[in-house]
């Protein structure tokens, strides 16, 4: 009974609601995503408020009141060298979840544009293209992170653009296909016809279109470059101290007494990572299913 | 078929070449030289650059290239200057830890995960498949480091069920193969729990939506219309069919295992070539790094065409020529 | 038939288990040409419980006193093979092979080999086989480490070149006597140093080619108390006791040795589980905490030969001016980055760069400790006629005061330290910009480039000393402001180098110590380089194992003869 309310639901919203009114009201339906996306919200809130919360600098060491467990003056403690915890792990979010966009904007720019051209153009572009992409998925990901990082040295810039280098094949590959479809449709031979140009007819006209395998990609891209910061730290690859990530900060779990006796070091970005890394799978999961009910991988 | 494997072949090798060169290319841009770790202040300057020249560092880097390729060719992929012996050897001495745990965790994941994913499936929304959909995403969600961290600090410390360090117990006298076999297992328990973890459940997952979508299609409606069993149905007719895009992923997965497999080894201190790749790029040794990278790649291209065979193989329709 | 699967998958995964268990173990092969075995005894079964268990991360598989190039190859190897002499407690050099005399000139050692040394393998340590280890270091192929320990002797040009067949420093002059010279000008008292690298059998060890040599490196033999039994690469290195020691009254009371890996992170773990007896534990305040919560350990903690330093650009226009390295050095509160990384008590403030062990140490109070003081630091700042802007920044002539730190990532301290100085060198008006990179990289842009491409500021480093004081050579020569060298400051100070040569001849120690005390005081008041801290060292070792008294000048291969496990 239930579901055939929602069958007639989603009907009647296709006369009302544009194609991401009805993506949109679809997910609204997924509670976990929903979920996830407020928990989201409210994570990114802490990091871009997190001034306004705190008083606190990152940088500013007080040697007086080192290590401590959290207090109404500290809410999450301080670490070694008197940093505001609290303080550090907003900042580090913006650090950790902007390398994270940084990244995945950076990779979905390059794929889209490569894979379209490539599947638009075919030929001697599609061949370059893909031997191209070919060779960067090829490279063993995590011992070229390593190599690239330690060669170039840990800086974010640096993180951006080697995690970028290596995953855009992916998302180019996946737009390829799609283009390749699209191109043989009928409203494409129109715009031929038309005398549309190939830029205007490859962005106004094909990409609309793969957009939505983009937007699902990138969600679940943010999650997968969180938890490779975080292995980047461990390796002492990752973007080092005293720039805060949420990588490096969990790093302190290393140490037996920290784990054992101060949880305030570990336990607040293990979370943050976590709830961040979960919500971004399931959200990305959900955006997938509103987008093409059919589309189930 | 067989023209279709040999073309593609064909098409790795330039690919294949393109990524040694950029990855001769990028060592070259790399400040510090093997020798520049030695921090012996009674070395004087003239010793270390007559060191360096015996590490042919002072070759051109293009030169280099050819020469490494030309080696190549020949079976040799250089001197591992750290372990002052072939890469060949070294390469064969770490190789063996990183393909057990790779291939035992991907097994780990295959036993799990399918049939965790076809009963997710079949009782789709139910408490079950709740259950086990939070947990997958739990699985995906956790840094390994930390998992693995937390399994030790349970397992080997508090409870010492497991140890904590290494793949063999060097005290143990028994000559047994047996004996070894299982002190070995025993070992590798913990590691590829963690390294398995997240691929059990991105396995689950793909499973999940494969069946999914199988279950929906007509002839599944006609088999249960023709008065089957459900068991029969969902194993003999669905599972079959829903596995197929699962076959394509293994090849794709084992080199994915092998990057994973970095941090995996460094927590439970297993001797694989995560581990020598990680200290190989920190004191710069070339061949070394050269020589663990080739063979990755090599691999992650063979398992993208394995992939596609099995494909082929697993699904008729499918036809190449 | 899923059930079917299931069970055949499970058992490939074992028959690839068994497959690897039995092709991965490799076991040093009895020498091709072993002189006739001396008669088996029947020794009893070494005991598992009888074994010593070392725990540490990081040996690469250089079992050679001449090739090793890290800390543990270097303790394997100094276990299986005895040097001529080795230092003792308190870093006085002492016999081991043989007893030395020092000609009247001060440039030729005699050595004279003690009776019946014989190697493992049965066969006599002779002064061929001291010759051969130290031509091999001279070798034209030698790819070593070592090769100053023999470079400043009379004729090795000659050799290592290939020009001539012998190496004259060297002299036989009978079975159980040899000689060494150096070469004209260059004695000095380190120069005993030379003689600290384990002797190989030439037998064994003879080659044709670099590559037979090289070879031999995961099978030695040697003449110690323990011989190489098994390896497993980056598991574990398996050492027994050498039932033909020949000095069997000071042979080992233990069975055998085993050195596995443990990760850094799993030290105090497997301390705890007594999966291993002792181990180095990293120096922190965390840790030592930790360690000392655990009832089976005992915990020896002793200062280290060695100190962390900051070296400055003092090419660079905004670092030039002592007053300003001056400045920065009292902006930077030390002691609260002591009690932070290591905790109180753990390390100290450095001054001399000398280590305080050491018989040349100064007496401190007449260097300075750069205490903490912001006011100081300013006063210098403007003294040196950098002005705060308007920013919160100094300016002098329109240009802001800005330095780069390399910080390496490969060890916390320079994280916390430079995290430090992120804050109060921005109070004072320093625009900081901290580098992260690894160790090669900071080493290739500091000491490697040449002088005039040195890209860097400020960097930070952890240096372990010789016993010996002499600092000729290192940080503070002006002769290794070189590409290559390790003076990367770009200080040059005539007086200075005058009491550094000085002091590397003088043979009378008081003399010495008085030399050095004056350098010292000239380079604590300039500060090309400053000493951050003096660390100590911290070892966690099993209540069952007795007689391993660590200390600043004594390893716990040292020790082995005293050792007894209960």
């Amino acid at each position: 009974m239930v579901k055939s309310e929602v069958l007639k639901n989603t009907e009647s919203s296709h006369k009302n609601l544009s194609y991401w009114g009805e993506v949109f009201y679809r997910l609204r339906k997924n509670k976990m995503a929903m979920i996830s996306l407020y928990l989201l919200v409210v994570i990114i809130a802490l990091c871009v408020f997190v001034p306004v919360l705190s008083h606190y600098s990152i940088e500013t060491t007080d040697m007086q009141n080192r290590d401590q467990a959290p207090s109404f003056e500290h809410w999450l403690g301080t670490d070694k060298i008197g940093r505001d915890l609290f303080v550090r792990l907003f900042y580090a979010g913006r650090i950790s979840l902007g390398l994270a966009l940084a990244v995945v904007t950076l990779e979905c720019v390059t794929g889209v544009v490569l894979g379209s051209l490539s599947g638009f153009y075919g030929g001697f572009i599609d061949i370059v293209i893909m031997r191209f992409a070919d060779i960067f998925m090829s490279f063993p990901f995590m011992m070229f992170c390593i190599t690239i990082v330690a060669v170039f040295g840990n800086s974010v810039t640096n993180l951006i653009i080697v995690l970028a280098l290596l995953s855009w094949p992916s998302i180019a590959r996946i737009v390829r296909g799609q283009i390749l479809t699209l191109r043989e449709m009928e409203y494409m031979e129109a715009c031929e016809a038309l005398g549309i140009s190939d830029f205007r007819r490859i962005f106004r006209h094909l990409l609309p279109n793969v957009l939505a395998y983009v937007i699902v990609y990138a969600t679940l891209g943010m999650a997968s470059v969180i938890l490779t910061e975080t292995s980047l730290s461990f390796l002492g690859l990752g973007v080092s101290p005293p720039t805060p990530t949420w990588g490096n900060m969990i790093q302190e779990a290393r140490n037996t007494l920290i784990i054992q006796q101060k949880w305030w070091y570990w336990i607040p970005p293990g979370i943050c990572i976590f709830i961040s890394v979960m919500c971004f799978n399931i959200l990305g999961d959900g955006m997938r299913d509103a987008i093409d009910p059919k589309m189930k991988r | 078929m067989k023209n279709y494997i040999i073309r593609r072949i064909i098409q790795m090798i330039p690919v294949f070449i393109g990524i040694l060169f950029i990855l001769f290319f990028i060592l070259e841009q790399a400040p510090g030289t093997p020798v520049s770790n030695m921090m012996i202040p009674k070395m004087t300057p003239e010793q270390k650059a007559e060191l360096a020249q015996k590490l042919g560092l002072d070759i051109p880097w293009y030169e280099r290239f050819v020469n490494w390729i030309g080696e190549a060719l020949h079976g040799n992929l250089g001197y591992s200057i750290n372990h002052k012996k072939p890469v060949v050897e070294v390469m064969k001495d770490y190789v063996g830890p990183t393909l057990l745990l790779s291939l035992v965790s991907l097994a780990i994941s295959v036993i799990i995960g399918i049939p965790a994913g076809v009963i997710s499936a079949t009782k789709q929304y139910s408490i079950t498949d709740n259950i086990l959909t939070v947990v997958s995403f739990i699985g995906i969600s956790i840094p390994s480091f930390f998992f693995g961290l937390l399994l030790l600090k349970n397992f080997a410390v508090d409870v010492q069920i497991f140890p904590l360090f290494g793949l063999k117990n060097p005290l143990l006298m028994s000559t047994n193969p047996v004996d070894k076999a299982l002190d070995v297992a025993w070992h590798l328990v913990l590691p590829s729990i963690v390294l398995g973890l997240g691929s059990t459940a991105s396995f689950m997952r793909y499973t999940r939506s494969s069946m999914l979508e199988v279950i929906k299609q007509d002839y599944i409606r006609t088999a249960r219309a023709k008065g089957l069993k459900e068991k029969t149905v969902i194993y003999r007719h669905a599972f079959r069919n829903a596995v197929i895009p699962i076959i394509t992923l293994l090849g794709f997965w084992i080199p994915s295992l092998l990057s994973g497999a970095v941090v995996t080894e460094t927590i439970f201190a297993l001797p694989g070539l995560g581990k020598i790749s990680v200290e190989a790029t920190m004191t710069r040794n070339y061949p070394l790094i050269l020589g663990i990278n080739a063979m990755l790649a090599v691999l992650t291209l063979m398992g993208a065409l394995a992939a596609d065979i099995l494909y082929a193989i697993a699904d008729p329709r499918i036809r190449y020529d | 038939m899923k059930a079917r699967k299931l069970v055949s998958l499970i058992l490939s995964v074992m028959m690839i288990i068994m497959l690897f268990a039995g092709c991965t173990s490799q076991t040093a092969q009895p020498a091709p040409s072993e002189p006739e075995k001396p008669a088996e005894q029947p020794a009893e079964e070494p005991k598992a419980d009888k074994i010593l268990k070392f725990g540490g991360t990081g040996f690469g598989g250089l079992f050679n006193p001449i090739m090793s190039d890290n800390t543990y190859d270097t303790y394997v190897a100094d276990i299986l093979f005895e040097k001529l002499v080795t230092n003792n407690a308190e870093g006085e050099m002492v016999p081991v092979l043989a007893e030395w005399t020092i000609s009247e000139d001060k440039l030729t050692y005699t050595f004279t080999l003690k009776d019946g040394i014989k190697f493992s393998d049965g066969s006599d340590l002779t002064t061929e086989d001291v010759a051969f280890t130290y031509e091999t270091i001279a070798h034209p192929d030698y790819n070593g480490p070592r090769a100053y320990a023999v470079s400043s002797m009379v004729g090795y040009e000659e050799f290592h070149s290939g020009a001539s067949d012998t190496f004259e420093g060297i002299k036989i002059i009978d079975d159980k006597t040899i000689s060494f010279t150096f070469g004209e000008g260059l004695a000095a008292p380190a120069n005993i140093e030379s003689f600290l690298y384990g002797i190989m059998p030439s037998d064994y060890y003879a080659f044709d080619t670099w590559e037979d040599f090289l070879a031999l490196n995961e099978k030695p033999i040697g003449s110690g108390m323990m011989v190489f039994d098994s390896w497993e690469p980056k598991q574990f290195i398996k050492l027994m006791k050498n039932t033909n020691y020949w000095d069997p009254d000071n042979g080992a009371k233990i069975d055998g040795i085993l050195i596995s890996e443990v990760p850094d992170e799993s030290i105090l773990s497997a301390l705890q589980t007594e999966q291993i007896d002792f181990a180095q534990i990293s120096s922190s305040a965390e840790n030592l905490q930790a360690a000392e919560a655990l009832s089976n350990i005992s915990i020896a903690n002793f200062l280290g030969n060695g100190y962390t330093f900051m070296c400055f650009n003092t090419i660079k226009p905004q670092l030039s001016d002592v007053r300003v390295r001056q400045a920065l050095m009292y902006a930077l509160d030390r002691e609260s980055f002591i009690e932070a990384q290591y905790g109180a008590g753990l390390a100290t403030v450095g001054m001399a760069p000398i280590s305080p062990s050491s018989w040349a140490f100064p007496d401190s109070s007449e260097l300075n400790a750069y205490k903490f003081d912001m006011a100081k630091a300013a006063q210098l700042m403007d003294e040196a006629g950098w002005t705060m802007g308007n920013d919160g920044f100094r300016y002098k002539d329109g240009e802001k005061f800005h330095v780069n730190w390399l910080v390496y990532t490969d060890s916390s301290w320079p994280g916390t330290l430079s995290g430090m100085a992120a804050d109060t060198w921005k109070q004072l008006g320093v625009e900081l910009e901290i580098e992260l990179m690894d160790f090669d990289t900071v080493s290739s842009r500091t000491m490697d480039a040449a002088p005039g491409e040195k890209d860097f500021d400020i960097y930070t480093m952890g240096f372990s000393l010789n016993i010996d004081p002499d600092p000729s050579g290192a940080l503070f020569d002006d002769d290794a402001y070189v590409a290559g060298g390790f003076n990367a400051s770009g200080y040059k100070n005539a007086e200075a180098m005058k009491l550094v040569k000085a002091g590397k001849a003088e043979f009378d120690t008081a003399k010495r110590a008085e030399i050095y005390k004056e350098w010292a005081k000239i380079m604590n008041y300039e500060i090309p380089h400053v000493i951050i801290a003096y660390r100590s060292e911290i070892w966690g070792i099993n209540n069952r194992v007795k007689g391993m008294d660590l200390g600043t000048f004594r390893t716990w291969d040292q020790c082995l003869k005293n050792i007894t496990i209960e």
